[in-house]
């Protein structure tokens, strides 16, 4: 990837400030993808972290591609030992005043009225996005956001806040005015689906709260589509059913349920073969539900792969099996879809968004093993089945999870913002 | 054998948390006359029991800067010489390598160049692994199988160098005590020879485990249940059963005691299926806590996916208290289906949910399972007859002194 990338971006542009927990990171592509198209289509975007290892901008070739979008990445200063960030402390106030004094000397004066001395606290932590001005500050995970709501006000911007699963699942479950604040300062939530934005108003997001729904998106030059020999019945001794999953291997992913699932299909006489490719601390579990069920000679655990050989494993499969319990939307599930693999999933969260049911795959209610390896059966007899599942998943990931469609969503959301 | 000699048992393995029912059983030796030394890297784990009822054998962590470990060794040395063991010693550091596992096989073995003893008893078989050259000391051995140390660790992916020691460690003890005879059968199929296993059930103390006269009769039904939040207790299944009996019109409250990993699995998966309001975690609880609780619930329910035998259940039906319990480990040893409680398919909430509802329909129900669990701890399980088998299997393990 040897292209330039013009940078458009001018003084007038409005300025987007990403906060994120580190960047770039592997498994937050989006993030990469989100700031590189923005940044592309001359908007003057920034990211803020708290982590940036430089390990990690190897793996990211386009981000090396212009000298401009390193220094687009800011790292805050070290918030522990207590020590060093009090000793930096002078050096932050410095900096601050010397970059955009008349931020700084508002965000203290006015801060100060609301948290008191606990302000110069704040403002140490905050110093990044006070230098930066943000015309927008947007939150990448609904987490961050909490505690930092002043930011709005004090630097008299725009906030908005990404929920993508986790942030509303897990978070804060046992505080239920966990994200009150959020919901008030906020000026626009972004949802990965349909099913978080239900969630995120059963956790006190106002119904009039201003949001977009916009889904994950893959780069259809990375998963090609495999031409599948249509063969008649799978699941003999000939012709065994191929199955795979790709995730972490952690309960969220309700493994458990797939794994008996294969136990029915194996009780009913078909000769499957389960491939499961991620690595986590749930294997230890994993391993054992498949040595108790008795079906240990037709699992294989292949840990985590890289993306070459996640692609091969994909063009191995006749069936996509996703069942997780709790999922944001799934970036795996539209790879499948991408590549012509018909899925069976589970409900969660914004899987039944992500796979058309009857269309590019079937979505059937979690934790229900019965309802999984009937799904299985039906698409392991039915060849024409799987065929048209498979070319109807090539045809919605072109339609609704390309990255242009992602990034035309996020102009929108910016553009109405200001 | 003479019974007249005091008998002598090293505990290697103790640990330094607390483990009820470990610290019964050492009590419960002392009482009958035995001379117990547990080996430990800290000495206050023998203040658990009444000054001088318990020897202490100083047996440090292989840790810290290497001028500590020296000192550590230095010091076992003085204690341990002179001693007849230095030829067991040196076999010991022949079969090791390299210098540094000399080392760490070193430090490992000197605090036992001295002492004697009748019996060397592993209560857990990860110990037992660890410490595979105590079995050359000449000194019968006795190892416990409890749980998942046979039911679970040797079917992992890369545990086999694990499998293959504990088949050795289970050939050379003079003696293997099994919780339960759903262990004994596993671990027969990890090398043990059935000759020499010994099935001990656990025991609880029917007198501190009382039941109360008027059993209560809670509205929401109060089910409990008592264990880690691991995924070996399959809560996520239990949850999914209190669900169906919510869908069948049952509202019941589920008591969660213990901690552990995956209590925002139990809290995710309860406001999932929408019946966070029907669940209580409680966290950990002191031992007067968890009886009071028991006391004042109407139903113990056990959805594990492992066991070697459950002692959560036997205090329960201790008790009183009606069981469901999924088919896992030895738990059809206590509870038998339709008599103490009942008995459901391990990944069965359905079932699990058919068994909870008969028993939440019907008080006549509860009230004669409980009775019949009680009565059944008292006849089967109480921990007088569990020492003394204990005495027993260390006696018969015994060699003659004048041998």
């Amino acid at each position: 990837m040897k292209q330039t990338r013009v940078i458009k971006s001018s003084l007038h542009s409005p300025r987007l400030v990403l906060v994120v927990p580190a960047f770039p990171k592997l498994s937050e592509t989006f993030i990469v993808n989100k700031f590189l198209g923005l940044l592309e289509r001359g908007w003057d975007v920034h990211v803020v972290c708290s982590h940036s290892d430089p390990k990690d901008w190897k793996a990211f070739p386009q981000l090396n591609s212009h000298p401009d979008i390193r220094s687009r990445v800011h790292v805050t200063w070290p918030q522990s030992p207590r020590w060093l960030a009090g000793l930096l402390m002078i050096p932050a106030l410095l900096r601050g005043f010397s970059c955009s004094p008349d931020a700084a000397w508002k965000y203290l004066k006015q801060g100060f009225k609301q948290f008191g001395w606990d302000i110069f606290r704040r403002y140490y932590l905050d110093l990044e996005v006070i230098c930066l001005q943000p015309d927008i500050i947007h939150f990448e995970f609904g987490s961050l956001a909490v505690g930092r709501t002043h930011l709005k006000n004090l630097l008299d911007c725009k906030m908005s806040v990404s929920f993508r699963g986790y942030d509303l699942n897990f978070v804060g479950l046992d505080q239920p005015d966990y994200y009150n604040e959020v919901w008030k300062k906020a000026d626009a939530c972004h949802f990965l689906g349909e099913d978080l934005w239900q969630r995120a108003q059963r956790r006190g997001c106002p119904p009039d709260m201003p949001h977009m729904l916009i889904p994950p998106a893959v780069d259809l030059d990375k998963f090609p589509i495999i031409e599948r020999p249509s063969s008649e019945v799978l699941g003999t001794r000939e012709k065994p059913l191929k199955i795979l999953s790709v995730g972490r291997l952690e309960w969220k992913k309700g493994y458990e349920f797939a794994l008996s699932a294969m136990k029915i299909l194996q009780d009913q006489g078909l000769v499957i073969e389960y491939r499961i490719l991620g690595e986590g601390e749930h294997r230890t579990a994993l391993e054992f539900a498949c040595h108790q069920m008795g079906i240990k000679e037709n699992v294989q655990f292949l840990g985590a792969l890289p993306h070459d050989q996640v692609i091969q494993h994909l063009g191995w499969a006749d069936i996509f099996l996703h069942s997780a319990v709790s999922e944001g939307f799934c970036n795996a599930v539209i790879e499948a879809q991408a590549m012509g693999l018909p899925v069976v999933t589970s409900n969660a969260d914004g899987l039944g968004e992500n796979v058309a049911d009857g269309v590019t795959g079937f979505v059937v209610p979690r934790r229900d093993p019965k309802a999984l390896a009937e799904k299985m059966v039906l698409l392991a007899e039915n060849s024409y089945t799987r065929k048209s599942f498979g070319l109807a998943g090539v045809e919605r990931v072109r339609r609704f999870f390309t990255i242009e469609t992602q990034l035309n969503a996020w102009e929108e959301f910016y553009g109405n913002l200001l | 054998m003479d019974r007249n000699i005091q008998l002598r048992v090293l505990i290697v393995g103790f640990g330094t948390s607390e483990v009820t029912f470990l610290n019964r059983l050492v009590k419960g030796l002392a009482e009958q006359g035995v001379h117990v030394t547990v080996s430990s890297p800290k000495r206050k784990v023998i203040d658990r029991f009444p000054k001088g009822m318990v020897d202490w054998l100083w047996a440090p962590r292989w840790h810290g800067s290497g001028l500590v470990r020296i000192f550590h060794m230095l010091l076992m040395l003085c204690k341990g010489l002179p001693s007849k063991r230095l030829k067991w010693l040196r076999e010991i550091l022949n079969s090791r390598e390299k210098i540094r596992d000399k080392l760490a096989a070193l430090h490992r073995y000197l605090p036992f160049l001295r002492g004697r003893w009748d019996a060397i008893y592993f209560p857990w078989n990860s110990t037992a692994v660890d410490y595979i050259d105590l079995f050359n000391l000449g000194i019968p051995v006795v190892i416990s199988c409890r749980g998942s140390q046979i039911n679970i660790r040797p079917h992992r992916q890369g545990q086999e160098v694990y499998g293959v020691l504990l088949k050795q460690t289970l050939e050379k003890a003079a003696a293997v005590h099994c919780v339960s005879e759903d262990i004994l059968v596993n671990a027969v199929g990890l090398g043990l020879d059935p000759e020499k296993a010994v099935v001990i059930r656990p025991a609880v103390d029917p007198a501190v485990f009382s039941s109360v006269t008027e059993q209560c009769q809670n509205n929401p039904i109060k089910l409990i249940t008592i264990g880690s939040l691991v995924w070996n207790k399959g809560y996520e299944y239990l949850l999914m059963a209190v669900k169906l009996l919510k869908d069948r019109g049952a509202i019941a409250e589920l008591h969660i005691i213990g901690e552990g990993s995956e209590s925002s699995r139990i809290l995710f998966t309860a406001q999932d299926l929408n019946i966070s309001s029907q669940v209580v975690l409680h966290g950990k609880l002191s031992p007067a806590e968890v009886i009071q609780q028991l006391q004042q619930s109407d139903i113990f329910v056990l959805s594990s996916l492992s066991e070697g035998i459950s002692n959560a259940v036997l205090e329960a039906m201790s008790c009183g208290l009606p069981i469901v319990t999924t088919e896992c480990g030895g738990m059809r040893e206590a509870v038998q289906d339709g008599v103490e409680g009942f008995v459901v398919p391990l990944r069965d909430p359905e079932s699990m949910a058919e068994a909870l509802q008969k028993l939440a329909l019907d008080p006549d129900l509860r009230k004669s399972m409980g009775r019949a669990g009680r009565e059944r701890i008292l006849a089967d399980f109480n921990s007088q007859s569990q020492i003394e088998a204990f005495v027993n299997l260390f006696e018969s393990v015994r060699v003659n002194e004048t041998n």
